[in-house]
């Protein structure tokens, strides 16, 4: 699939990519300098024409050799000119692009990590652990229990008595009554899953026991087989249960294929897809590595790992962990909960994000993204069709075997195309030793080096434009360079004219040659000079656009990390322990609720604070008591949060909102708080209480912002180039640097930017405290029950 | 019959004089202070074995703004009995002693017709300017040099008094 064709580590050469308009720039320049070589000979043969001066002649044969020199030396630069420009746009777009694929593969890394939080989070739902153990339980007893069924049943046979001729059965239709229950006997376990076979199993058992009741002295068969069916049933209840507790999450995670829970033998005993539960139910996979390493797992360990399923079209990645006893978290493992989730599907859309859009609206031809585990093998991409999950990436070792925090990126042919690859490897900051997972970006060379930039609307000079800090170091030098051969042909041409207008007549023939150098080495260097220009802006329309990503990119993690936080709440609402405690008079001591909440909430640091209110507002419980501000102050009945989420209407997304909770949380001013109406059983009643979660700013948007800072090729972040978010007051709520920007003041945005409308980037130039910045800033999609999510990102860098 | 002049920007303004006048333009070149003099002589240089005062062009022509190049061009104007033959024979006259000049920048090297020279406007009172041509770069004013040095030393002179 690819190949590489330059070394990583060698000066690529840039010529290839040269514009049709740079190779003719370029040509026409190194012409004009060409053409003024002739013109020197020229002169150089008029001088002996012109005077039999020995002297006369050195001192024109000197101009002339100079200028051939200038010549040589500016008809040399012209050609690094184009090499210089080049490389720093891929340098530049390496630094850009790997930016990218870092963001989103730290993304996914993220959301790697919150899935598997939710996942152990979800292991701790007490229905699941009463399935678990209510079925080990019948499963233990299910063998002397047959055993004692089948031994009331010889002892049916053997001591049944017609009671009367009236009845048409014999001692033989009861044995083969008996036989055939008998036959469900090396099934038993399967009894307790299998629907079908268990109303069998339920109807041949009641009808052997109708006819054993027309009998005499069969009461403790009866009685004892009764008691077994009612224990079977009790499992069928449980295992309903918990399916639909799995169900009910799934229906929250549309992009989960399955979930799966066993027992700690690694039978099946529950799943949230209904299709395909008979199938599943029962089933051993105690061989599979998601489910054996699950119940190997430690309290707080989540694995993640790829596999293969039957039946769908894309590989999965399973999350597995272990279920324990909800009350004792040290207690042995019950069983295993594993979510089988169609990662292609899910960050599709994320790995198609921030890739150029044709004029057909579809991402432009050539352009991937996709991510590849330490093999190389890829787990999603954004095109599956061209780039296939679960196949061999065959990229080169330098772009597989990256380290964390590592990127690279090389020119190379991918999919029969010229291109660049940007890969970047997760830092492993957001989970445990990080995925290990890389992030590749392609993109078709022609696109990198020579796509035409729109010139920024910039109100600076040419020289001042050369001094702007956007502007490579190479750059400024040649430009410098530049003005100095400029002089030097200038002023050789001017002492040639002199020196020919001193020789009187004689000089005639000799001054269309100086007028020609000067008019040739001006057109030279002009050009030169304009094409310097010219890169220069190109280098700030590129730089202007890359913060627009950026910015976006700050915008887009914080919406998702809010959006599935509050998809989590959804789920944690709807908690039977949460509805169990409210439904109860609410005056018992809340310990072990509190316990809870503070399981959650170490669990899932991005909350200052989760609380449990009654309907009154009343504050039943919170997980980190200490944070409230004032004790006294225990009710929320007046906060806009909690009026919102008790004016819900069942199944109704979380409310977040932008509030004042200094009332509640002495450490702050402003948070988004994610509130959600609990309901009892049914969930289409008035809600009962709320719960409540206090977003940590600080944490979440300080961690996406500097992962959004415009960075060097060595991937330090720019010197004086801030990012921060801020609400619609223009109030900052986040920053980089709060020493330069600080937060909770106000920023002067320019109006634009102010005004940006929802999912809308916009870039340009402004001045702060007297200093010229480029602005980048992205607004968040507002949603219409998501009044807290009117914020926008921004990022700044100084211009000069 | 034209003029050849040499025409050079000091500040905003773009000056002339005539090209015979001329021994080199050269670059920016390494200038000795010299303690306790006027502020328009900017010190001395060397140039093929010869020295020359070098003037501070801004101060001179007292310009209102200051010389913000780093590198400023120079015009070696040789002295009167250093002028080649085609200055002679054009009656052209120097200095006794060679002077650098200190300009902003030198433009070109534009022939003149001596009749479309308009007089210095009434607000250029110095007895230096001969006159103004319309030139491309705007109103080139066309120094008289003897004059300038002349000037320049009475001045000098009235100082030192």
């Amino acid at each position: 699939m690819t190949e590489a064709i330059s070394d990583l580590q060698s000066p690529t050469s840039y010529r290839n990519f040269m514009t049709e308009s740079h190779r003719r720039f370029h040509d026409r320049i190194v012409a004009d300098l060409n053409g003024i070589l002739p013109i020197c000979n020229q002169g150089k043969c008029t001088a002996a024409d012109i005077s039999n001066n020995v002297t006369e002649q050195q001192q024109i044969t000197g101009l002339m050799q100079k200028v051939e020199l200038l010549c040589t030396h500016l008809s040399e630069n012209v050609t690094d000119l184009f090499s210089q420009y080049y490389r720093e746009r891929g340098r530049f777009c390496g630094a850009a692009y790997c930016t990218t694929a870092e963001i989103k593969v730290n993304l996914v890394d993220r959301t790697l990590m919150d899935r598997s939080t939710d996942v152990r989070w979800w292991s701790k739902e007490p229905i699941l652990a009463a399935c678990v153990s209510s079925l080990k339980k019948t499963s233990k007893s299910l063998d002397p229990d047959f055993e004692e069924l089948a031994a009331y049943l010889d002892g049916a046979v053997i001591s049944f008595r017609i009671p009367s001729l009236a009845s048409s059965w014999t001692s033989i239709d009861l044995k083969d009554r008996v036989q055939e229950i008998t036959t469900f006997f090396p099934r038993r376990r399967e009894l307790m899953f299998n629907a079908e076979l268990r109303s069998d199993f339920t109807k041949t058992l009641n009808q052997l026991l109708e006819f054993l009741k027309t009998g005499e002295g069969q009461d403790g068969t009866i009685k004892f087989a009764g008691k077994l069916l009612k224990k079977i049933d009790g499992c069928q209840k449980q295992i309903d249960d918990a399916c639909q507790q799995l169900e009910m999450i799934r229906s929250t995670y549309p992009s989960l294929f399955d979930i799966v829970v066993t027992d700690d033998k690694g039978l099946i005993i529950a799943n949230a897809r209904a299709d395909r539960r008979t199938e599943l139910l029962s089933q051993n996979v105690l061989h599979e590595s998601w489910c054996s390493k699950a119940l190997k797992a430690g309290t707080s360990q989540t694995q993640i790992e790829r596999a293969e399923l039957k039946n769908e079209k894309h590989p999965a990645i399973v999350f597995s962990t272990a279920i324990r006893d909800p009350e004792d978290r040290q207690a042995p493992v019950l069983g295993s909960i594993s979510v089988f989730c169609d990662f292609q599907t899910e960050v599709q859309s994320l790995l198609g994000n921030y890739l150029p859009l044709g004029s057909d609206g579809h991402i432009r031809d050539g352009w991937f993204s996709f991510f590849t585990d330490e093999r190389g093998v890829i787990i999603c991409s954004n095109d599956a069709n061209a780039v296939w999950p679960g196949s061999q990436s065959d990229l080169a070792r330098a772009h597989r075997q990256l380290v964390n925090g590592e990127t690279c990126w090389s020119h190379l042919v991918f999919k029969g195309r010229e291109s660049f690859v940007f890969s970047a490897c997760a830092s492993g900051q957001n989970t445990l030793g990080g995925s290990g997972w890389v992030s590749h970006l392609v993109a078709p060379a022609s696109d990198i080096m020579q796509t035409e930039t729109s010139s920024p609307q910039l109100t600076l000079g040419n020289k001042q434009l050369m001094q702007s800090k956007l502007v490579p170091e190479i750059s400024k030098t040649t430009y410098a360079a530049l003005q100095e051969d400029r002089k030097a042909i200038k002023l050789i041409s001017l002492n040639g004219i002199l020196f020919a207008s001193q020789l009187g007549n004689r000089g005639a023939a000799l001054a269309p040659v100086f007028d020609k150098i000067t008019a040739t080495g001006d057109s030279a260097t002009s050009r030169m000079e304009s094409l310097l220009v010219e890169m220069a802006n190109s280098e700030i329309a590129l730089n202007l656009s890359l913060q627009e990503t950026l910015a976006k990119q700050a915008v887009d993690l914080m919406a998702q990390k809010v959006f599935e936080r509050s998809q989590a709440l959804c789920l944690w609402a709807r908690t039977t322990c949460f509805q169990n405690y409210l439904l109860k008079s609410g005056d018992e001591p809340a310990t072990e609720l509190e316990r809870l909440l503070r399981m959650i909430n170490d669990d899932y640091p991005v909350y200052r604070n989760i609380l449990l209110l009654n309907a009154n507002g009343e504050i039943n419980a919170c997980s980190r008591p200490s944070r409230l501000a004032d004790n006294d102050v225990r009710c929320a009945a007046d906060q806009v949060w909690f009026m919102k989420a008790m004016r819900s209407r069942a199944n109704s997304p979380t409310r977040i909102t932008e509030a004042n909770v200094k009332l509640l949380d002495s450490a702050q001013q402003a948070s988004l708080v994610f509130a959600q109406a609990i309901r009892s059983e049914g969930g289409e009643s008035a809600p009962i209480g709320v719960l409540a979660c206090f977003f940590d700013w600080q944490t979440e948007a300080s961690e996406i912002l500097h992962s959004c800072l415009p960075k060097s090729a060595t991937g330090r972040p720019l010197p004086g180039s801030v990012a921060f978010f801020a609400n619609r007051e223009q109030v900052v709520l986040e920053s980089t640097n709060p020493s330069s920007v600080k937060v909770k003041e106000y920023f002067p945005l320019p109006d634009e930017h102010y005004q940006l409308s929802g999912a809308k980037t916009v870039s340009g130039t402004f001045t702060y405290k007297d200093t010229a910045y480029i602005i980048a800033s992205a607004k968040c999609e507002h949603a219409k029950n998501l009044d807290g999510m009117d914020w926008s990102a921004h990022v700044i860098r100084p211009l000069i | 019959m034209r003029d050849r002049l040499i025409s050079f920007w000091v500040g905003e303004q773009i000056y002339g004089m005539p090209l015979l006048l001329v021994g080199e333009f050269c670059p920016s070149m390494q200038v000795t202070p010299v303690a306790a003099v006027d502020a328009r002589i900017s010190g001395i240089s060397h140039l093929r074995e010869t020295s020359a005062v070098v003037l501070n062009m801004h101060k001179v022509l007292k310009t209102t703004g200051q010389s913000q190049i780093a590198s400023p061009d120079m015009i070696y104007v040789v002295s009167q009995n250093c002028l080649c033959e085609e200055a002679l024979s054009k009656k052209l006259i120097s200095y006794e002693e060679p002077v650098v000049l200190e300009v902003d920048r030198l433009a070109s090297i534009m022939d003149v017709d001596p009749g479309e020279m308009h007089p210095a406007p009434a607000h250029l009172s110095e007895t230096f300017y001969d006159g103004v041509f319309d030139t491309d770069a705007g109103d080139l004013i066309l120094l008289n040099f003897p004059k300038l040095i002349e000037c320049l030393l009475s001045e000098l002179n009235e100082i030192q008094r």
